[in-house]
């Protein structure tokens, strides 16, 4: 779709074979002397400590899931603990060359690697970066903490803090990095380039491309690591994350100084087993791991198996990759070979593998093999090495002590707002970072010149339509908007399937091929997940982005990463993070089941979302204007039916220069005194018909209200109207069962109970599949239905024939039936 | 063990009765079948008799007060039991136990209590809105017909009544309070020119009734006349007949009745009741009559009426009619009308609109006898003419059966022998 690259026939019916690069396993050959000269004794001593701190870490939450108590000291911990006993290795190796600026995104099984990388860190950075920063993190309260028992240089308190403040997490303590929020599953510290560790199996990877892609275009330094287990091979969400970090277009199509593909190392930590099945030999066919990168690109993704359990070749392997990554050859894939000995978690009876198969691990434990190697090449004394151990288990008991104790560190208060607070940061920022934005024309130069000579209202002084094409149309507003928004942020990006050339599959995006460089408006693999996994790592990274499902129904392609990634890393960040994602999902019309579904309740009922759906094109420029400055992330719905209709409600039509709708509110779309009908989207138009022929033959005055917003929404405005009319009907195109809709009625009818004239009704899309276009009349709420409700259930007009059976018998048949 | 007194259930559309008198006071000693006292329903009055021998231990409400069917209203016992638990909610003493067993005194929404062993009333429809406004005005809504699906009460139908209430209002209340229709009601009558009473009992049931089937109902009203010279003649001949014959003089009434009870068989659309969904066409004719009694209007009811003799009709108006004038009229006598009779021709009447009575379909009101000059044999001739106004719902009946309807009485009663083969 690009034009750029043309598909030669005769190339295309070519006989040839394919052929792949040959991908070592194993290739590290250790060399103490060389090693020595590269790392020097201190550093590798230091790497051992790290290994003992990060062994002593898990074995003291071993020890309390499993006896209640270490040293002695007695807590119990309610939540999980997935344990990386003995992957430390792989950790430690991997942070080494790992600086701030690089980053980190993990599992449910990342303690290891949040220590390791942090203890990185620290080694790297000066005492007063590090005194900063401690001071600065949540206004110093950890810090405050660890003084109390901390002693030592700079550098020594700051691994007490990461020990404390990752411990605190995963005792759900407001001291904790995230104040509790993300528990053990979730600690990360962004600090220090330790990002969001994720408990969805598989879920970092396309948050990581996100991240990378943010790294890439912002031209920001550092790569990118995923750290996931072997067993997230099998999940859709990685291969959508390894499709769209090896697209051509990086190199083909972007400009050069880009920098070519974005620094993304898949890291497959590789103990072997998922909870207790095993990939390699059982549930998966790749037989090694790092095959599945012949599948990718020509390259193989650069893949290797590296040995895991020995940290200076994984150092190694990291030092390497690196090169590639930052010359823009990624991906890269690492299958990084290790050996859990702890189980799965500590419910875990380890039924699925023998002793002796761990047994036989255990003689090749890093912690005793790189103790020897230590020993034997002269870097460190037998006691040197003890006392490392003995410190280690000492800084633990004082960090559990700290972490264990409410007095010293509470929970937050969950009985208050406190976490209510953190699901939303509602600040509003014109740009994510300083900057020229990077486009191709002046603005004045763009489409803005067409859409801004047009109508803006579409209908004329007598009420008369003006011609479609020269009046400014929904579709046209949604540019608008999202040009502005690119010429004021330089880190926003736009993507999605079709994007550019096409404009979307709807025009919405018609003229900005012309206005902006690859790199800010592309098309991406129809990859739904990552499509919406990516956008949530390049928000958290701090870059503004819009991503695009083309349909509403292909939200469930994309649902862990909308419902459990996009709607949860604020409040689990402790509002360290911020989700400026504004997620475009088009609501379909004509096309049948697959196409047709109005699936808003189904983001309403996930915390953690914004959820708009304009039905004018005022609005549809004035709500994407509002979500496009906004730092939480949104599910911005449009419809199909409207994207080609003019604004023909608010006076005045959509306005040249830039407004907003206030967040949350809903609009009156008409006044009136005896019935209100209450709509989400373009029902609303029906619910206007509705009104007019209530007024014609009934001589009813509706009072008809467009929410607009879903989430939030304030009710006043409606709950106003009902003390009013005493009588309501809501009406949306999502299916009736489980619709935002009965949401709504309970609440209105709990607020405003004595005002009600009968009771609060609700018309949604019948239970059913859509049926094809010239049947969506039966499906989806039209004018005849809302005013045979109306009827039916709360004002019977006056020798009214009703088209439709909206009885409350037929709500009970229909249940009964399940449709 | 005490023994509660309830207000007790007259018929299934009685709600509520009011307490004429108190026959017996706290502290009285009583003996099972005593009267303790008097109720006066919309319909009727009644005797309530002690159902135990005993104390009177307490009587919850006073004499005027209008207390729900099935509220306890009395306690018989020994002295010094505890009454506490039979003391309705919301009487005096409010100390007392939340257990009492007795049913709310708020009447609609409750159908069973104490009693146990009735059936259970209809419940109230209405809907908040309506309550609210209803309870703000102090509106008892007994017998109020909601508009709303399934009849339930609707914020218009409180509306309604309240509109048609400042309307009537006296001068002194509507001042109280701004009126709906400030320029409806005369203003600056002297207080003392004013008697306030409350509209309640049966005057609130016929207020509620009338109003209820102005606006519930499509009410036309067609007027005809009857030669009613063989009408006059055949009444002479009854008071002129041998005594061994056993007939009694007659009303035109009675004449009427008897004529209606024949000719509706032949036209049933009007001998109907319509509940808004349904037409039932009845077969057997029950003949409403209005009667004038002292509390108000009432309208007992001849049943089968076109099985009885001509005699038979006469001698039942009588005793319903009497019995409702002194108030000993059963309420089984007040219901199941199929169409009613209305008579105010005694009082020089010409021409009215009777009111139906809802779900009946017509209602015919029979006026007095004028002299009308009639063509004959090419010079005028002064009748007696028996005027007759039919009202009907044409909502179910359409104008022209009416007509006929009316048409077929004026014939039969003017050749009134005729009918007697009927």
């Amino acid at each position: 779709m690009t034009k750029l690259i043309k598909i030669d026939p005769v190339e295309a019916r070519q006989t040839s074979f394919i052929e792949g690069p040959r991908l070592p396993v194993n290739a590290y050959v250790a060399n103490p002397q060389r090693e020595a000269e590269i790392y020097g004794p201190a550093t590798l001593v230091r790497m051992y400590r790290d290994m003992v701190y990060i062994r002593e870490f898990e074995t003291a939450l071993d020890r309390l899931k499993k006896e209640g108590a270490y040293q002695g000291l007695e807590y119990n911990h309610r939540g999980p603990a997935h344990l990386s006993i003995g992957q430390e290795a792989s950790a430690v190796g991997q942070a080494y060359h790992l600086t701030p600026d690089d980053f980190i995104f993990g599992s449910h099984r990342s303690h290891g690697e949040i220590l390791a990388k942090c203890f990185s860190a620290i080694a790297q950075l000066s005492d007063e970066t590090l005194t900063q920063t401690m001071e600065r993190y949540l206004e110093g309260a950890p810090l405050r903490v660890v003084e109390q028992f901390a002693g030592g240089t700079v550098k020594d308190v700051a691994v007490d803090y990461i020990l404390y403040g990752t411990l605190a997490e995963i005792f759900g303590r407001e001291n904790g990095f995230n104040k509790g929020m993300g528990g053990s599953m979730h600690a990360f510290f962004a600090p220090f380039g330790v990002m969001p560790n994720n408990a969805i199996v598989g879920g970092s990877a396309d948050i990581a491309v996100g991240s990378a892609l943010f790294k890439r275009i912002n031209r920001r330094p550092g790569i990118v690591i995923a750290n996931i287990g072997d067993a997230s091979t099998g999940c859709g969400p990685v291969w959508e994350a390894m499709m769209v970090a090896a697209m051509d277009q990086y190199r083909t199509l972007w400009p050069k100084e880009i920098g070519g593909n974005p620094p993304i190392l898949f890291n497959f930590v590789d103990n072997f087993y998922g909870m207790g099945g095993q990939p390699q030999g059982e549930t998966m066919g790749f037989g090694v791991l790092a095959r599945i990168g012949l599948g990718v690109n020509p390259e193989a993704m650069h893949a290797e198996r590296i040995d895991g359990l020995n940290p200076l070749a994984v150092a190694d392997a990291i030092a390497r990759k690196r090169k590639i990554l930052e010359a823009g050859r990624g991906p890269v894939l690492l299958d990084t070979i290790t050996y859990r000995f702890s189980g799965h978690s500590p419910s875990d009876a380890s039924a699925y593998r023998d002793r002796d198969e761990i047994d036989a691990w255990s003689q090749h434990d890093s912690l005793v093999t790189f103790r020897a190697y230590l020993e034997e090449n002269g870097h460190a004394s037998a006691q040197a090495l003890e006392a490392i151990q003995a410190k280690a288990v000492e800084r633990m008991v004082a960090v559990l002590q700290a972490a264990s104790s409410l007095e010293i560190s509470p929970r937050v208060d969950g009985r208050g707002e406190a976490i209510g607070r953190m699901m939303f940061a509602n600040t509003f920022k014109d740009h994510m970072a300083e900057g020229e934005p990077v486009v191709l024309l002046p603005k004045e130069q763009t489409r803005l010149n067409v859409t801004f000579a047009k109508h803006r209202f579409g209908l004329d002084a007598n009420g008369q339509p003006l011609p479609k094409l020269r009046t400014l149309t929904y579709a046209e507003a949604l540019f608008e908007a999202m040009i502005h928004r690119f010429y004021e942020d330089p880190t926003m990006v736009a993507y999605g399937e079709e994007n550019r050339d096409w404009g979307g599959a709807f025009g919405v995006y018609r003229g900005l091929t012309e206005a902006l460089p690859y790199h800010r408006l592309f098309n991406t693999s129809i990859s739904e997940g990552a499509i919406v996994g990516t956008a949530v790592g390049y928000a958290l990274s701090g870059g503004r982005v819009v991503a695009e499902l083309m349909y509403s129904d292909f939200m469930g392609r994309a649902g862990d990463e909308i419902f459990n990634q996009m709607a949860k890393w604020q409040a689990m960040s402790a509002n360290v993070l911020s989700m400026p994602l504004v997620l475009r999902v088009s609501v379909g019309a004509k096309y049948g089941a697959q196409h047709s579904q109005d699936w808003t309740s189904l983001v309403a009922h996930i915390p953690g979302l914004q959820v708009m759906f304009p039905a004018t094109p005022y609005d549809a420029k004035g709500m994407l204007n509002l979500a496009l400055r906004g730092t939480d992330p949104v599910v911005f719905f449009e419809s199909q039916r409207l994207y080609s209709e003019p604004e023909i409600l608010v006076e005045g039509g959509v306005p040249v220069d830039y407004y907003e709708v206030p967040l949350g509110e809903p609009v009156v779309r008409r006044s009136g005194q005896d019935v209100t009908l209450v709509t989400i989207g373009a029902t609303l138009y029906r619910a206007l018909a509705a009104a007019d022929e209530l007024a014609e033959k009934y001589g009813l005055s509706c009072e008809v209200i467009d929410t607009r917003f879903i989430n939030p929404l304030n009710y006043e405005p409606i709950i106003a109207s009902v003390k009013k009319t005493g009588k309501i009907v809501l009406a949306s195109d999502a299916c009736e069962r489980g619709s935002f809709l009965h949401t709504m009625a309970s609440n209105i009818s709990q607020i405003a109970f004595d005002d009600l004239d009968g009771p609060v009704a609700i018309v949604g899309a019948r239970n059913w599949i859509t049926p094809p276009a010239e049947l969506e009349e039966a499906f989806f709420p039209q004018k005849e239905w809302i005013i045979d409700t109306l009827h039916e259930r709360i004002l019977p007009l006056p020798n009214h024939q009703v088209s439709t059976v909206q009885t409350a018998d037929e709500i009970l048949r229909r249940n009964r039936w399940g449709v | 063990m005490a023994t509660a007194v309830v207000m007790p259930r007259q018929g299934n559309t009685v709600e509520r009765c009011l307490i004429a008198a108190w026959k017996k006071e706290k502290g009285d000693t009583v003996t099972a079948g005593d009267i303790l006292c008097e109720i006066e329903t919309d319909k009727a009055m009644m005797e309530v008799e002690a159902p135990a021998s005993g104390m009177v231990l307490d009587l919850f409400f006073q004499a005027g007060e209008e207390v729900p069917v099935l509220t306890t209203i009395a306690v018989i016992g020994r002295p010094g039991e505890d009454v506490t638990p039979f003391r309705p909610n919301g009487t005096a003493d409010h100390d007392e136990s939340e257990t009492a067993p007795t049913t709310s005194p708020n009447p609609p929404i409750l159908a069973t209590g104490s009693g146990g062993s009735t059936a259970p009333t209809p419940r109230l429809k209405i809907s908040p809105r309506a309550r609210r406004l209803a309870d703000t005005a102090g509106l008892d809504l007994t017998g109020v017909q909601g508009s709303g699906p399934g009849g339930r009460v609707m914020e218009r139908d409180v509306q309604a009544v309240l509109t048609a209430r400042v309307i009537d209002r006296p001068a002194q209340t509507a001042s109280q309070a701004p009126p709906l229709h400030p320029t409806s009601v005369p203003t600056g009558a002297p207080v003392d020119e004013v008697e306030i009473a409350p509209v309640k009992g049966m005057r609130k049931l016929i207020a509620d009734r009338m109003l209820a089937s102005l606006q519930t109902t499509a009410q036309l009203t067609l007027h005809a006349s009857a030669d009613a010279r063989r009408l006059q003649a055949y009444r002479q001949r009854l008071k002129q007949s041998a005594a061994g014959l056993g007939l009694q003089p007659m009303t035109v009434t009675d004449l009427v009745l008897f004529g209606v009870s024949r000719l509706l068989r032949q036209h049933p659309q009007l001998n109907a009741l319509f509940s808004g969904n349904t037409l039932a066409q009845y077969k057997n004719v029950h003949l409403a009559v209005a009667v004038d009694t002292p509390r108000g209007l009432m309208v007992p009811v001849i049943r089968n009426a076109h099985t009885l003799s001509l005699s038979q009709i006469a001698a039942e108006s009588k005793r319903l009619a009497a019995a409702c004038r002194d108030g000993t009229i059963a309420p089984v006598d007040l219901n199941g009308g199929t169409f009613t009779v209305s008579n105010l021709g005694g009082l020089g009447v010409e021409s009215f609109t009777p009111v139906l009575n809802p779900p009946q379909v017509a209602v015919l009101g029979v006026c007095n006898i004028n002299l009308k000059p009639v063509e004959r044999d090419g010079g005028v001739e002064f009748v007696p003419q028996l005027g007759l106004s039919l009202t009907f719902n044409h909502q179910v009946v359409d104008g022209a059966p009416a007509a006929r309807f009316l048409q077929t009485v004026c014939q039969g009663l003017a050749d009134f022998e005729l009918l007697l083969a009927l």
